[in-house]
């Protein structure tokens, strides 16, 4: 039985990594902007079908795709926020949700046109391999995965306090006017962030595909899954991401080996619930209230 | 000067929809069939499947100089999003304002059974070869028609074939995705495990949007069944096989209700779909043969050849419905602009009909429901679907026990 | 209440009527079309009722028309209830539970108040997945009572006018300003004596009644549901998507917002299959990024239509 304990444990931890890596650029985005990206999930889709296409034509590893997802994704974001995201930026979050909401439409129906509705993922050699100790098994995709997140998130950190240009975001992010009279390009430092908030989701997305199926349509369960993950952790405090995202994979692991699947679910919902009346700035007390 | 630019933007607007007024005429001498089907939302992939399955019908009619070898087919697909209300929408739609001479029937349990609500409303016979749960018959509806199997026995042929195993597993553990064909394909499964002499170990549904399938099937591995039987469709389908595989789950063998027939289950996952079993209605070796089609053989090959992959059961399964409801029309001569009281007409001949196609015998009798098919298994064995059961259609044996995932 | 006031008020009253006259021209596919238009300017009315002045997101409005659909869809099943019996008593429902969820959820703020009614609506539906006893779980219930189509034409735009007129009404009235301060600034809004948590409670249980009746009637209408087709976050994406779209706090926002997709989609659905929802995102970034207060809000400003004027 305790066994059985342990692996849920592990199960949920992996999958909390998982949770915070694809929320950590959600988090970025809205901390600096105040922008609620609804198209999340779509950059999210891209970065993993950039993966999916890489590795079905060239035959290259999806950890090999890695670069071009960041890349690729980093320019996309660079040039939404630039043609379309900056309108928003300033005006009541809720502006940005219906603004990326047809963002989002736009994405994932062209993407529908473009590669169909089949569920697609990435089979390797080591796809679904696994350390196994004392009974226990630890698949090693997931396991990268949850290093790659812990490192993205550190990375992040350190970026935005350890840094020139995260200094600028900082004190965009803090007052836009004041950073305008003070010489930053808040435009620039702007697009900045969103493409490296979609350059961490298409990283993330890239991973995705080899473990889970993907499809055009996946986007706006994954968006709704990070809101969740950053509201829990605290609006805008990246390692909060980490924080909410293991809340979340442990409550619902080991619910679904204590109860059902189904219940699971229920308990964990509450509990996010319960949590954001008793913590209203995130788990940690460090999220953004407004 | 903001003014202008909205002005600009609006009226941009209105011309670009304009320009899509294309009133669609009507020519009196072909029949008009409707069509309301998921192609975005949870059931896109499906959706597609069945509007491939009656494209198909369509061409292969027209080539033949239509209906009756003279009324040409033209079909209006719209897409229902996978959600009931627009469903119902379309339908109204496609009876009321496109004054379409008959329907053709959409997919998924939620969506259909809207759907032909409100074709029953406007007595418009409405023919399914994608939806089977049991709740579209306990209505008591007079206009519906299902090809396929109800979903707690369409299952039977993944019971069964365990049951010619050597040697004969002993217990089943039975998870399942929590909506209607799916949840209704583990209660088939428990009901034919329990009459074979299978002892149900575990039985759990799961939400279909749960994240984490390992937790969920180490419950199942934990109880270390003999067979695993999963209700799925195709997405659920493949998390099962990769999180089997995450957590080195060797059953002896696994079955699914709906998936592994779909070309892109063996595309995907490659050897590692390989072993597993999955319930069908139909294959392409079974004897059948009857009217459009000839032979399944040759509508399996002239499929591929259109669409570049073989047919899955459900695209079987509705263009059979197509092929009924036209040999029912030929049957009693009707012309295009069919008349509400030959839609009567209609609806009391497919009560009736007997008929033999390409997918097997199709009897709806009195409740809508096809006459049962004989339970067939396949089992998928080095990348190929083969049927494995019955014995007297089997093209291989059944592989079984299947290797262990470190043993491959 | 000053003249600009009652004209929009004897012009709103006109429309209501043509609108209730209209079926007399005869059955056709458009008296279908509008009662989905009406349904879904109902629900966008109550999510701006409560959301659009107040400015707190509601993302679980869903919620409520779970709850109306399931509670209706039982009584209907296990008592027997009539249905326009079952539709009140679901609404009184969700208004309970609205009650029960408002009182401590109303403390919280922007994207924390979302997600928490969000998580909500999700448990509920997990709920009533999972309590199959109750409610036959996934596999969903079939209801056996269905009124004539008109008759839902009717109440939809009974209940979508009494929606829009009530929000007309709190526009015009001291409960209105209450609100309006609370987006404005709360914390100086309770300075000035407006109970503020009594005014938001008031107004969202109201707002969960009506959409527990329009999910009732709307349960009896497809004649089946299950869990996922009621309390789908889908369905709160559109309320909002509508209110924002016609423009958010205004009266007449979601009656435009809602008219507006519904028919745009019908309209574009039918003649480009594969493509109709690309546009659909491109017109809906088009009005954000040129009408950036909604169609309403943004023409309602610009053309001097006093009563369409957002504060």
């Amino acid at each position: 039985m305790s066994a059985l304990v342990i692996q849920s444990l592990i199960n949920g931890v992996l999958m909390g990594g998982i949770y915070a890596l694809y929320s950590a650029g959600f988090s970025l985005i809205f901390g600096v902007m105040g922008v609620v990206n609804i198209a999340h999930g779509d950059l999210l889709m891209l970065g993993a079908f950039l993966t999916y296409w890489m590795f079905v034509g060239l035959g290259l590893d999806p950890f090999l795709t890695l670069p071009f997802s960041l890349l690729g994704l980093f320019v996309l974001g660079y040039l939404m926020q630039r043609l379309a995201i900056h309108r928003v930026v300033g005006a009541p979050p809720i502006m940005s949700y219906i603004l990326t909401f047809g963002t989002h439409l736009m994405i994932s129906n062209l993407a529908l046109v473009a590669w169909t509705a089949d569920p697609r993922t990435v089979t390797t050699a080591y796809s679904g391999a696994h350390l196994a100790i004392a009974g226990l098994t630890v698949p090693w995709v997931k396991l990268i995965t949850f290093l790659i997140s812990l490192a993205v998130v550190g990375a992040l950190y350190l970026l935005l306090h350890h840094s020139q240009m995260g200094r600028a975001i900082q004190a965009t992010s803090q007052d836009r006017e004041m950073a305008r009279l003070s010489g930053i390009k808040v435009d620039r430092v702007y697009a900045l962030t969103f493409g490296l908030g979609a350059a961490i989701t298409g990283l993330a997305g890239s991973l995705v595909v080899a473990f889970r199926d993907v499809d055009p349509g996946m986007g706006l369960p994954y968006t709704i899954i990070a809101f969740c993950v950053v509201v829990l952790g605290g609006m805008g405090y990246i390692p909060g991401a980490l924080v909410g995202g293991l809340i979340l994979g442990v409550t619902g692991s080991v619910c679904t080996l204590l109860f059902t699947p189904g219940w699971s679910v229920a308990i964990t919902f509450f509990l996010l619930y319960l949590m954001l009346l008793l913590r209203p700035a995130g788990i940690m007390g460090k999220g953004i209230v407004e | 000067m903001k003014f202008r630019r909205a002005g600009i933007f609006l009226l941009t607007l209105a011309l670009a929809l304009t320009l899509g007024l294309a009133a669609p005429a009507a020519a009196a001498q072909e029949f008009t069939f409707g069509c309301a089907v998921p192609l975005t939302g949870l059931f896109g992939k499906d959706g597609q499947l069945v509007r491939d399955a009656y494209t198909f019908w369509m061409e292969t009619i027209n080539a033949k100089g239509g209906i009756a070898g003279k009324y040409r087919v033209r079909i209006i697909f719209y897409d229902d999003q996978s959600d009931p209300q627009t469903s119902a929408k379309l339908v109204e739609r496609l009876v009321t304002q496109d004054k379409v001479d008959l329907l053709l029937g959409g997919f998924g349990s939620s969506q259909v059974m809207a759907a032909s609500a409100a074709a029953e409303r406007h007595k418009f016979p409405y023919l399914s070869g994608g939806a089977s749960s049991n709740k579209l018959y306990d209505r008591g509806f007079k206009y519906y028609f299902g090809t396929l199997g109800k979903a707690t026995e369409e299952v039977r042929g993944c019971v069964d074939v365990f049951t010619a195993v050597k040697p004969k597993p002993k217990t089943v553990a039975i998870v399942g995705a929590n909506i209607p064909f799916t949840a209704e394909s583990c209660k088939g499964f428990k009901e034919y495990a329990e009459k074979s002499g299978l002892k149900v170990v575990h039985f759990e549904l799961f939400p279909i949007s749960l994240k984490d399938y390992n937790t969920m099937l180490l419950k199942a591995k934990a109880k270390r069944p003999d067979v695993l039987l999963v209700g799925s469709h195709l997405a659920v389908a493949m998390r099962v096989v990769k999180a089997m595989k995450e957590i080195d789950f060797n059953p002896k063998g696994v079955a699914f209700s709906y998936g592994p027939t779909v070309p892109t289950f063996v595309q995907e996952l490659k050897a590692d779909a390989d072993y597993v079993f999955a319930a069908s209605e139909w294959t392409p070796n079974l004897p059948y043969s009857g009217p459009v089609f000839g032979s399944a053989r040759q509508f399996n090959q002239a499929y591929r050849q259109r669409f570049n992959r073989f047919p899955d059961y459900v695209e079987a399964a509705s263009a059979a419905a197509a092929v009924v409801q036209q040999v029912a029309i030929e049957q009693l001569g009707l012309k295009p602009r069919v008349s509400p009281a030959d839609r009567v007409r209609l609806m009391e001949k497919l009560h009736q009909i007997d008929l033999m196609t390409f997918y097997g015998s199709v009897h709806f009798g009195k409740s809508g429901a096809n006459r049962a098919h004989p339970p067939v298994a396949v089992q998928v064995q080095k990348g190929q679907l083969v049927n494995v059961y019955p014995a007297k259609w089997a093209e291989k044996p059944p592989i079984y026990p299947m290797p262990a995932w470190n043993k491959r | 209440m000053n003249a600009g006031g009652r004209r929009s008020l004897y012009l709103g009253l006109a429309a209501a009527a043509a609108l209730a006259a209209l079926p007399a021209a005869g059955p056709a596919y458009y008296l279908q079309l509008l009662t989905i238009v009406f349904y879904w300017i109902g629900l966008a009315a109550c999510w701006n009722l409560m959301c659009g002045y107040t400015g707190y997101i509601d993302f679980g409005s869903a919620a409520y028309t779970g709850i109306g659909a399931y509670v209706a869809g039982l009584l209907m099943l296990r008592l027997g209830l009539p249905l326009m019996a079952a539709a009140p008593l679901a609404g009184l429902g969700a208004g309970l539970v609205a009650l029960a969820v408002g009182w401590p959820t109303l403390r919280l703020r922007g994207a924390y108040f979302a997600i928490a009614t969000f998580a909500l609506a999700e448990a509920l539906m997990q709920v009533c997945e999972e309590w199959s006893g109750l409610t036959e779980g996934g596999v969903g219930i079939t209801i056996p009572q269905r009124l004539a189509e008109l008759s839902y034409y009717w109440l939809y735009l009974g209940l979508a006018g009494l929606v829009v007129g009530l929000t007309w009404w709190v526009e015009h009235h001291k409960h209105g300003y209450g609100l309006k301060a609370i987006h404005q600034d709360e914390q100086a809004a309770a300075q000035v004596g407006v109970n503020t948590h009594l005014v938001k409670l008031q107004t969202y249980v109201t707002s969960a009644f009506f959409i527990g009746i329009l999910g009732a009637l709307e349960g009896s209408r497809l004649g089946y549901f299950k869990p996922d087709d009621v309390f789908n976050v889908h369905i709160t994406i559109k309320m909002v998507i509508m209110s924002l779209l016609g423009g958010m706090g205004t009266v007449l926002g979601p009656v435009i917002g809602a008219s507006f997709l519904q028919l745009v989609e019908d309209f574009l659905g039918a003649r480009f299959l594969n493509y109709y929802l690309v546009i659909i995102g491109a017109i809906i970034v088009g009005v954000i990024i040129f009408l950036p207060r909604g169609i309403a809000g943004s023409l309602g400003q610009r053309l001097g239509w006093r009563p369409w004027r957002r504060r």
